[in-house]
């Protein structure tokens, strides 16, 4: 499976219409939440990503090209999902890694294998936006409505 | 906002609510609010007070779970929260009692300026201040350290830089616990939360927080005022942050490796951000070991914003710190847990105090407080919000009685970020400051909005509370005149 997108990553919020992947911010009474929606698992992984990178900041890639493997295993797939934003959250504060293409070479219950496509971004061409101090487990629940599979991850800033 | 909350919430005095524990079958024991008639309304607003009662399930804790006027909404515990638990009975520490930001908290600086000296200056003095102090998102500290040079901050705090040329050696000991929790292990924090923070020490960093200039604006009470250094029309520096990303990292650590242990340890939890571990388990003291060494680093920040802020104020008025009195009144940890001695019906125990969004407020004559103020009792330092106020208290002999040597720690949110936002649509949050007479620099585009005066509760409501309660006692109103933000 995989999930390829190229377009730079602005804040614009993308509105869902209820049948297309995506992701929008919505209200929160505490900080701020992503809500994505997706037609699979690995999509909805993205769509997630995407949204939380949307929080972050304005980003423009850099020059220096980067790939990673990130592998999470954990008991339950909102774990997994929380594992996975936390990893690509650190990638990006820790190191500046931003990813804008992602390939799955496993995806199952309790484990999840992505490899990650993209650069070191562009500091002084970027605008950062918010400091997300963690994703939280905070309600967090993929549930299925029709024929998509939706999450809201609440951030803690 | 949404999800108003209906459980029972009983009035047991003027000023103190209770959710009894048999609102829920979990529940080990009362919860209690701090409140008073005006506030309870605001307070079940959202779903805190919910939190307060899945508190109550943490196996070990002692007396009640606690929340203090300035309660709102948290992550497993409401901002707000004290529990304490006992570790001889099986008593757990949990990494969300004490916050992603662990030491989050407070440092006040006096001078011997007058408000009438620097209004004059005011907007050159905070656009030098702005330039000076590291503030916003990801920004780094201009006082690079060694990762081995942080490793001694986080073992030693503020001691370690006063020994190394920063700061002056009277800052130590007007902190609590002399800015260093005794029991550090830095090899318990990990790489990433090395490197996540390492660039760290000495910034701001964004959200809620700041450095203000302020001045004396009000005296309740003219003794303790004055063994704190206070009087009226003086201006102070007032301080807000904490352990940065190297704080958030360990949090995050251990969450994630205590996960499976309420399975493993049988322990039943309402909502699985409460995870934890008992206080006497190897995971328990790995957190315990961790989290020092992250409020270590958080003092030492603080530590290194003032230090920043003296010689921006030096500069600005020709004189050198020491001659403009840039004396440390306090240091303050609102986001911390401690093992601490309480008497807990009528047994002397020591406790593991959780104090999420609550602050240390040990009374007149207590060990602890440093020597200089044991007769009146310790500074509690309480931000308010910018536009309207902050206050000194000092802690009360009704906080070691009722609330585990514990008082409030701020305002406390009323308006989510984004409804903060939302309502500042069409206004100029930095005009409407100025037009009550606070200059305000902020670094990113929608820190002031998220941050303006009506986001937050009332904090002269909030103090009132807590004096009327016993847990401590007002000293002095400081009124804000202008603000550096992240």
């Amino acid at each position: 499976m995989s999930s390829g997108h190229s377009a730079s990553l602005t804040r614009k919020v993308h509105v869902m219409d209820t049948k297309a992947a995506g992701y929008e911010f919505i209200e929160h009474t505490a900080d701020l939440a992503v809500r994505a929606r997706a037609a699979d698992l690995p999509e909805l992984f993205v769509q997630a990503t995407r949204g939380m990178y949307a929080l972050l900041g304005k980003f423009q890639p850099g020059s220096q090209a980067i790939e990673t493997t990130i592998e999470v295993h954990a008991p339950d797939t909102e774990s997994l999902l929380h594992d996975w934003l936390a990893e690509l959250l650190w990638q990006l504060d820790g190191q500046g890694n931003l990813f804008e293409r992602f390939h799955f070479t496993r995806f199952d219950a309790q484990r999840v294998t992505g490899h990650c496509y993209g650069t070191v971004y562009d500091k002084a061409a970027s605008e950062r936006l918010v400091e997300i101090k963690a994703v939280t487990y905070h309600g967090l629940r993929i549930e299925k409505r029709g024929d998509m599979y939706e999450v809201t991850v609440v951030f803690d800033i | 906002m949404t999800d108003v909350w209906t459980g029972p919430l009983e009035k047991i005095g003027e000023t103190k609510f209770r959710i009894p524990r048999t609102y829920k079958t979990f529940m080990r024991v009362d919860g209690i609010v701090y409140a008073d008639d005006a506030l309870v309304g605001q307070i079940t607003k959202d779903k805190a007070p919910e939190q307060v009662a899945n508190v109550a399930s943490l196996p070990g804790i002692v007396g009640a779970s606690l929340a203090m006027p300035d309660i709102h909404w948290g992550y497993g515990f409401c901002i707000g929260g004290v529990a304490a638990t006992d570790p001889a009975s099986g008593g757990v520490i949990s990494p969300g009692g004490v916050g992603y930001d662990i030491n989050c908290g407070v440092r006040l600086l006096r001078t011997n300026l007058t408000r009438q000296e620097v209004e004059p200056v005011l907007p050159v003095l905070i656009d030098g201040l702005f330039r000076d102090v590291p503030a916003g998102v990801g920004e780094g500290g201009k006082i690079r350290f060694s990762h081995q040079e942080i490793r001694q901050i986080m073992q030693h705090g503020p001691r370690w830089l006063v020994d190394h040329g920063y700061g002056w050696d009277e800052d130590v000991s007007l902190c609590e616990e002399q800015g260093r929790l005794e029991g550090a292990d830095v090899d318990a924090v990990s790489d990433r939360a090395m490197q996540r923070g390492h660039d760290q020490c000495g910034t701001l960093g964004s959200g809620n927080h700041f450095m203000e200039v302020q001045y004396v604006e009000h005296i309740f009470d003219e003794k303790i005022a004055d063994v704190f250094g206070l009087h009226k029309d003086q201006v102070t520096v007032l301080i807000h942050s904490g352990s940065r990303g190297l704080g958030y990292q360990v949090c995050e650590d251990n969450l994630h490796d205590m996960r499976d242990l309420p399975q493993r340890y049988g322990i039943e939890l309402p909502d699985r951000q409460l995870v934890c571990a008992p206080v006497h388990s190897k995971e328990g003291q790995r957190y315990l070991s961790a989290m020092r060494a992250a409020a270590n680093f958080a003092w030492s920040n603080r530590h290194l914003l003032a230090h920043l802020a003296r010689q921006t104020f030096a500069h600005r008025f020709g004189k050198s710190p020491e001659q403009l009195g840039m004396h440390l009144l306090y240091d303050v940890a609102h986001n911390i847990a401690k093992m601490e001695t309480h008497t807990v019906d009528g047994r002397e125990l020591t406790v593991c105090v959780h104090r999420k969004g609550a602050t240390r407020a040990f009374p007149p004559g207590h060990p602890d407080v440093p020597e200089k103020y044991r007769a009146v009792g310790q500074p509690v330092l309480i931000p308010g919000d910018m536009g309207r106020a902050s206050y000194v208290l000092a802690g009360q002999p009704g906080a070691m009685a009722e609330s585990f040597g514990s008082t409030c720690h701020g305002a406390g949110r009323q308006l989510s970020r984004s409804a903060a936002i939302k309502a500042s649509h069409g206004r100029n949050i930095k005009k409407e400051l100025a037009a009550v007479g606070v200059y305000a620099q902020a670094r990113g585009r929608t820190g002031l909005a998220e941050e303006q005066p009506e986001a937050y509760k009332d904090v002269n409501e909030v103090v009132h509370v807590v004096e009327r309660a016993g847990l401590s006692k007002r000293v002095a109103k400081l009124r804000p005149m202008g603000v550096i933000k992240g």
